[in-house]
């Protein structure tokens, strides 16, 4: 049995100027000890699908139309109140995005991790005491610094303070949203490393949201890619970086200049995502894809099933097979200048070797 | 496990800094000299009421006749009113009156408010509505005119007063709590404390309350001040504390027929009334200073 199974998840915003269909029917499972990542733009559903997973949507406005996310065999969104206590902190936990916003401001930060603790029964003060440093032991943060204040605190020290807050509980599932966005990146590297670590450590298994491929190319073992509230693509991140099969994948890789090759214009994906409010009928992707035909606007595709637990949401869905834009004019246009790339993820991988590769 | 090490330095931090908290909050605190100023004057103000009896050689209810409306002096340094009682002796008594109402009034209406302004901006929805109508309806009201209804009600003295005091600050403490309470509860940190399973009265009460606490006790002190001024009108109407009972609305009141003649009648108690406001005014400003750790060390 998975350690997380989210089924059918569907989550819409009832507000005033209209309802926001946030996520669309998603499904994806978590193992035991396993590191996921989930990757898409600002807007695509992956904080929602977090926060849904610990039942803290606000609602109203948000309304879990339908959909069941399993954790260890029961329903979190059918628990009772201190039901889901007893979850949140202990069995899943979360790390918020920006480290400056998720700390109080007027308790120290020992405070702060032993009460992460002690909200779970059983545990003492002095119990709670021991726990705290040796989590901060663990985030390297020395154990006299816990009578300071989160503003005495930089911006990657401030996320340590949250990673060992959020792991204190010792949590079987940890939620991750995008824990290094706020920060820079010689920082980002080191607080990836650290949660890496500590995950691995206790076995925790971990959701790391993010909009970074690198991150997931280094963190994770299996990846989805979320697009309007869908997962368009899910499998093993091998799968995913070397056999890309949806054009919204490929353009997510095309968008990433190369490191030792000259680029001189940024490959984007063009357009911009569906407004959630409205979004199109057919395949959610259809109006930016270059593939797409009327089955694509009049159709949505269904999962494809691409072996070995790689699926797609693309009735185009070609493992590997390079993707070309066209560009102003109408002419195609791959990620060098014309010339056809055999597949960019593999190049970003480090796999591949060179644009003609393969 | 943390290993002996870590350990001897977390006790060594908490042998140095188990009176840290305090210490840095006296140290913020002692840096505002208005502040500090207003703190003594208050410590005064507070040791004069209780030891009044033994400060000077008058009572402040014996009528002397002879010595009847004297200007100050040595012998009575705030002088004497029209039946010879030595001012300063009375508005040293009148102040135990105006403190302990206030402050019983005050904490009454914070009380309240806390209950109130946190179902109401905690929570929100149908309970939010119907305490916030209610407290507009109270807001509506003047608050001298509400306290002199609610004191006509009730009758006269001390702990009715300060019931008559409490009921109009409850609209704006719960006004100002719940506004920040709202503001709070949506931030991170919260949500984070949610995450890792805090019931909601202990968010509440350790999470959103200190958060608000410094508007609050900037409220508080203001209303200290405020109800002394309104406790001093309620008497000088008549309808708070009766005399003999010396209280500086009703020694002003008194003294307003010698206006004229002989100012310091009402000078005095007037000067009281001003200085006790200010002073909570002052002390207002700089415990928030103090007690917000994320001003400067």
């Amino acid at each position: 049995m998975s350690l997380l199974e989210i089924k059918n998840l569907e989550i819409r915003f009832n507000t005033d100027a209209g309802v926001v269909h946030a996520v669309n029917g998603i499904n994806l499972t978590i193992e035991e000890g396993e590191s996921f990542g989930l990757v898409g733009e600002t807007g695509a559903g992956k904080t929602t699908t977090a926060l849904a997973i610990l039942n803290l949507l606000q609602s109203p406005p948000a309304e879990i139309v339908s959909g069941e996310i399993i954790y260890k065999g029961q329903d979190i969104l059918k628990m009772s109140k201190n039901k889901l206590r007893e979850i949140r902190g202990e069995e899943i936990s979360m790390i918020f995005q920006d480290p400056m916003t998720s700390l109080n401001p007027v308790m120290t930060i020992g405070e702060q991790i032993m009460e992460a603790v002690k909200y779970h029964s059983g545990k003492s003060a002095a119990d709670a005491q021991l726990r705290m440093l040796e989590m901060l032991e663990k985030v390297r943060i020395p154990a006299e610094r816990s009578y300071d204040y989160p503003h005495q605190f930089s911006g990657g020290m401030k996320q340590r303070v949250v990673i060992a807050e959020a792991l204190a509980a010792n949590p079987a599932l940890l939620l991750a949203d995008e824990p290094t966005t706020a920060l820079d990146v010689t920082i980002q590297a080191q607080v990836l490393d650290m949660i890496s670590s500590l995950q691995k450590e206790n076995k925790t298994a971990m959701l790391l949201i993010t909009h970074d491929l690198g991150v997931v190319a280094e963190t994770c073992k299996r990846a989805a890619i979320m697009y309007a509230g869908e997962i368009v693509e899910i499998g093993t991140v091998e799968q995913i970086f070397d056999s890309t099969a949806h054009p919204y994948t490929k353009g997510l890789f095309n968008s990433i200049p190369s490191l030792d090759k000259k680029t001189d214009r940024l490959m984007p994906i063009r357009g911009l995502m569906p407004d959630p409010m409205d979004l199109p009928k057919g395949c959610k992707f259809a109006p930016r894809c270059p593939y797409a035909d009327e089955s694509c606007i009049n159709e949505c595709p269904p999962l494809k099933d691409l072996g070995e637990g790689h699926y797609c949401k693309c009735h185009h869905a070609d493992k590997g097979a390079p993707l070309y834009f066209p560009d102003e004019k109408g002419n195609e246009l791959a990620y060098e200048h014309g010339l056809p790339v055999s597949n960019p993820g593999n190049d970003f991988l480090g796999k591949g070797d060179g644009p003609n590769g393969k | 496990m943390p290993n002996g090490d870590v350990m001897s330095a977390y006790l060594s931090g908490e042998e140095v800094k188990r009176h840290g908290k305090f210490y840095f909050m006296a140290k913020r605190f002692c840096r505002n000299k208005a502040a500090v100023v207003a703190l003594t004057f208050i410590i005064l103000l507070i040791l004069g009421a209780v030891f009044c009896d033994y400060l000077t050689p008058y009572d402040y209810a014996e009528q002397n006749l002879a010595e009847a409306k004297q200007l100050p002096s040595a012998a009575h340094i705030f002088g004497t009113d029209d039946f010879g009682r030595d001012i300063f002796t009375r508005i040293l008594r009148g102040a135990r009156v105006s403190l302990l109402v206030s402050l019983m009034g005050v904490l009454m209406s914070t009380a309240a408010a806390l209950v109130l302004g946190s179902i109401a901006g905690y929570y929100g929805g149908k309970a939010d509505n119907l305490i916030m109508r209610f407290m507009d309806i109270l807001i509506s009201i003047p608050g001298l005119l509400l306290s002199m209804t609610v004191s006509a009600a009730l009758g006269t003295g001390m702990v009715k007063t300060a019931i008559a005091m409490a009921i109009p600050g409850v609209a704006q403490l719960t006004r100002q709590l719940r506004s920040s309470i709202m503001m709070l509860k949506d931030s991170e940190y919260i949500e984070a404390a949610k995450a890792f399973g805090g019931s909601d009265i202990h968010i509440l009460w350790n999470h959103v309350l200190p958060n608000c606490l410094s508007p609050l006790i900037v409220q508080f002190t203001l209303s200290l001040g405020s109800s002394i001024m309104c406790i001093s009108g309620l008497s000088f109407l008549g309808l708070g504390v009766q005399p003999p009972t010396p209280e500086w609305g009703n020694m002003v009141a008194a003294g307003q027929d010698y206006l004229r003649t002989y100012p310091h009648m009402v000078i005095f108690p007037g000067l009281a009334v001003m200085c006790a406001m200010l002073a909570f005014n002052l002390l207002g400003d700089g415990l928030r200073d103090a007690l917000d750790p994320r001003m400067k060390q």
